[in-house]
């Protein structure tokens, strides 16, 4: 996406609320169903974008599934109304907790930020983010900003930095904003940087001339938290969407979670397992996923760690069967061959078609062979 | 032939570059070695890089199909050399089973949204391997197939993959892939 | 006011720039066995044609305006080279279906990606495989059929993308008088039976900002069309 300014909240931000000022003056709200004409630098983005937007629909990394992208649209239609109809969902296959909208309304959620959702508020005030930065029309404010401050000579990196952040900090503002006109609990915003603070305490995105700079997660998180407190929250009938949420993840979870093993980010991962256990729902496929995080870190103290997740995962009924599975490497891996030749058998009693069944029977075989 | 613009002559000469010479060797079709440790019969004609340990065949271009040999992984090694110092990189363990061998394979190249099917034994040579298929994507979104087959000999992991877009490359050339893998034959030492 | 300073690495990419591009031009070039077509039916797929502006090294956006233009100006231009050539024409229409639509969109995708290949050995010796032996042998393969079924009557397909690119700021005068200010072409003719790339030819130099001169350009990359 050459040359096309993306809005992504890579990490929290919220400041003081900031006029939707360009480098050149101020820069008008888009309006509903507004699209730029001419020759201006918009258009162009525009037609850039719908050349993205093409090459997305037949990307194999988009997940297609009208209930999920239905549902997400719906929330964009709670917090917008007089837009949603000129944005559309896209919902990325990809364990990076990122989202982001293209000015001509390309809205791209990628599954990691789903995981990390604990109910719809928090996901909510993340789209009202991203809304905030198409209404404000912050790609092109972002592009004119960076022609004005780049010459031969180079460019002016720390102002186009801070340029960005007063974006960020605005978008923040109109998250917030959207969210609690919407009748959502506005402390949940807060929640969101929370949980991305124990996630990575220390570590800030570096500024990328596509990203952006953005402001420290702490200093947004107080932000939020200030707003928050200022808001009428006692006796009011706020909506947290948690169960409504959850439903529409229960389908996904599970690979979810898979990929969010799969990165092999194993201190970020078990803050966001920890935060989902104590969460309570889906037990049995959260241990799972634990044991996978131990087994694949693979310190000897992981292993046992990892058969006593899966023991635990075995307990509960949505407990998968590629439990026994993984038993069945752990044991064979610490020589207990009784054991391995059980916890293998047992899976293939449950899943006798599984894709790698042929190489467990193998495995078996050679487990059941005298030595 | 049209000409080349004064600059780039130049630059090239400065270069020392050879106008003949390029990145890339030609893999003439018959039997070649691979890492001393096994042979394999190609009836194409490829054209191969290499960084390291890994030498990458490819007949239409690198971004369409490849033929990539990973080759002696030994004990406690990445497989990609660029992930070396990465401390939550997948390592290869000697003592690893087959099972245990794809599923280094998959972290290391592919991830989780990449489910490997039709994991069996495979015969590497008269060694005791293994094979699987996937498909997955890159970057740029396009779908592509890879098939992987691998066995540890001698303690080092040897791990073949040959992969190419789910259109039109992968099956292309996916016969005579068949055809190289069948003839893997291990060098006695 | 920090300024990330950027000149040398700038220099140096606009050297290499000049180096992978501006690098040994190739004549069209024929697939092996392919002289002259018989069929003269030609599929006209939509020519990708872009102008861009930017504004350094690393940002661009396209223009409207020019690019419309450029449009305008390539299809007339198309229309008068081939037909002086004794091609036939044909329309395309893409299907309504969201599907087969889609299908054709991912094989333009694969197209691209392998006129990205040929356009990379093309423009840097070193980049040349060798065991292509300096011949055109790609495909994108027997799938292109769907443009057929879809599209009445024609046997091969042209696909087309030029790409013009226009610095501004002050980085302007620098490149332009290393020639970089530049416009690229590409076309590929495609058959639509096997998918095989029959015949093949990349331009650069010129510009698309008038009809005369996109009229210039196109003669010369429509140039020696096995018909």
């Amino acid at each position: 996406m050459r040359g096309f300014l993306v809005f992504a909240l890579v990490a929290p931000l919220l400041g003081a609320c900031a006029t939707g000022r360009g480098p050149t003056g101020p820069v008008a709200d888009l309006r509903p169903a507004e699209s730029p004409s001419g020759n201006t630098d918009e258009a162009g983005m525009w037609m850039q974008t719908e050349r993205t937007e093409t090459r997305m629909r037949i990307s194999t990394a988009v997940v297609h599934d009208p209930a999920l992208n239905d549902y997400i649209h719906g929330l964009v239609c709670r917090l917008s109304a007089e837009h949603c109809a000129a944005i559309r969902v896209y919902v990325v296959r990809d364990p990076a907790f990122m989202a982001s909208m293209g000015p001509t309304g390309l809205l791209k959620v990628h599954t990691g930020l789903l995981l990390r959702m604990a109910n719809e508020a928090q996901l909510s005030f993340v789209l009202g983010h991203e809304i905030g930065h198409y209404v404000r029309r912050h790609s092109l404010q972002r592009w004119e900003d960076f022609k004005a401050k780049s010459t031969y000579l180079g460019l002016e990196a720390e102002s186009i930095a801070e340029f960005s952040r007063v974006n960020e900090r605005e978008a923040d503002q109109i998250g917030y904003t959207l969210l609690v006109k919407a009748g959502y609990d506005p402390r949940e915003a807060a929640r969101v940087w929370e949980a991305m603070l124990a996630e990575s305490p220390s570590k800030n995105p570096p500024p990328t001339l596509f990203i952006g700079a953005h402001p420290s997660t702490a200093e947004r998180l107080a932000n939020l938290r200030e707003s928050a407190a200022t808001a009428a929250t006692t006796g009011a009938d706020l909506r947290i969407g948690r169960d409504e949420y959850l439903a529409q993840l229960k389908r996904i979870r599970h690979w979810l979670l898979d990929d969010e093993v799969g990165r092999r980010q194993f201190k970020q991962t078990q803050v966001v397992m920890r935060r989902l256990i104590e969460e309570g729902d889906g037990l049995g496929d959260l241990h799972f996923h634990a044991g996978e995080m131990h087994r694949r870190r693979g310190a000897p103290e992981d292993l046992t760690t990892a058969i006593s997740e899966y023991r635990r995962a075995l307990d509960f009924p949505d407990a998968p069967p590629e439990a026994y599975r993984s038993l069945g490497i752990v044991y064979a891996r610490r020589g207990d061959r009784t054991a391995a030749r059980d916890a293998f058998a047992r899976y293939l009693e449950k899943r006798p078609t599984a894709e790698d069944h042929e190489l467990i029977e193998r495995q078996l075989a050679d487990l059941e062979a005298p030595r | 032939m049209k000409r080349l613009s004064a600059l780039t002559a130049l630059a090239l000469l400065a270069a020392g570059c050879a106008l003949t010479q390029g990145n890339y060797r030609l893999v003439e079709p018959g039997v070649r070695s691979i890492d001393e440790t096994y042979r394999v019969y190609s009836r194409l004609a490829w054209s191969s890089a290499a960084e390291g340990k890994i030498e990458t065949w490819t007949v239409d271009g690198f971004s369409l199909e490849s033929l990539k040999f990973y080759k002696g992984i030994a004990d406690g090694e990445t497989l990609l050399p660029n992930r070396a110092n990465d401390i939550t990189a997948a390592r290869f363990r000697a003592s690893m089973t087959p099972l245990e061998s794809v599923e280094f394979v998959v972290d290391s190249l592919y991830g989780s949204p990449f489910t490997p099917r039709s994991v069996r034994p495979a015969h590497f040579g008269r060694a005791d391997g293994f094979r699987f298929e996937v498909s997955y994507w890159r970057g740029d979104g396009v779908k592509r197939e890879a098939l992987v087959t691998g066995a540890t000999v001698k303690g080092r992991l040897h791990v073949i993959i040959y992969e190419g877009t789910a259109l039109y490359h992968f099956e292309r050339y996916r016969p005579d892939v068949e055809r190289l893998l069948e003839s893997i034959a291990l060098i006695d030492s | 006011m920090k300024r990330l300073r950027v000149r040398p690495v700038l220099g140096l990419a606009v050297l290499a720039t000049v180096l992978a591009t501006g690098a040994a031009l190739a004549d069209p070039q024929r697939a092996p066995g392919v002289s002259r077509l018989g069929d003269p039916r030609v599929l006209l797929l939509p020519a990708q044609v872009e102008v861009w502006e930017i504004a350094t090294t690393w940002f661009g956006v396209l223009k409207p305006e020019p690019t419309l233009n450029a449009r305008r100006y390539t299809q007339a231009a198309i229309e008068r080279e081939l037909r002086h050539g004794r091609v036939v024409l044909v329309p395309y229409t893409a299907p309504a279906d969201p599907e087969r639509n889609d299908r054709h969109l991912a094989l333009l995708n694969l197209h691209a990606m392998i006129r990205r290949e040929i356009l990379g050995q093309q423009a840097n010796p070193l980049s040349r495989l060798p065991s292509k032996r300096g011949r055109l042998e790609w495909s994108v393969g027997p799938g292109m059929a769907a443009f057929r079924e879809d599209s009445s009557g024609a046997r091969h397909a042209l696909l087309l993308e030029l790409t013009a690119r226009r610095m501004v700021g002050g980085q302007h005068a620098t490149l332009a008088a290393l020639g970089s200010d530049r416009l690229i072409g590409s076309a590929s003719l495609v058959d639509l039976n096997t998918g095989d790339i029959v015949w093949f030819n990349s331009e650069r130099g010129g510009s698309l900002d008038t009809e005369g001169e996109t009229s210039s350009f196109m003669k010369r990359l429509l140039h020696d069309m096995p018909f």
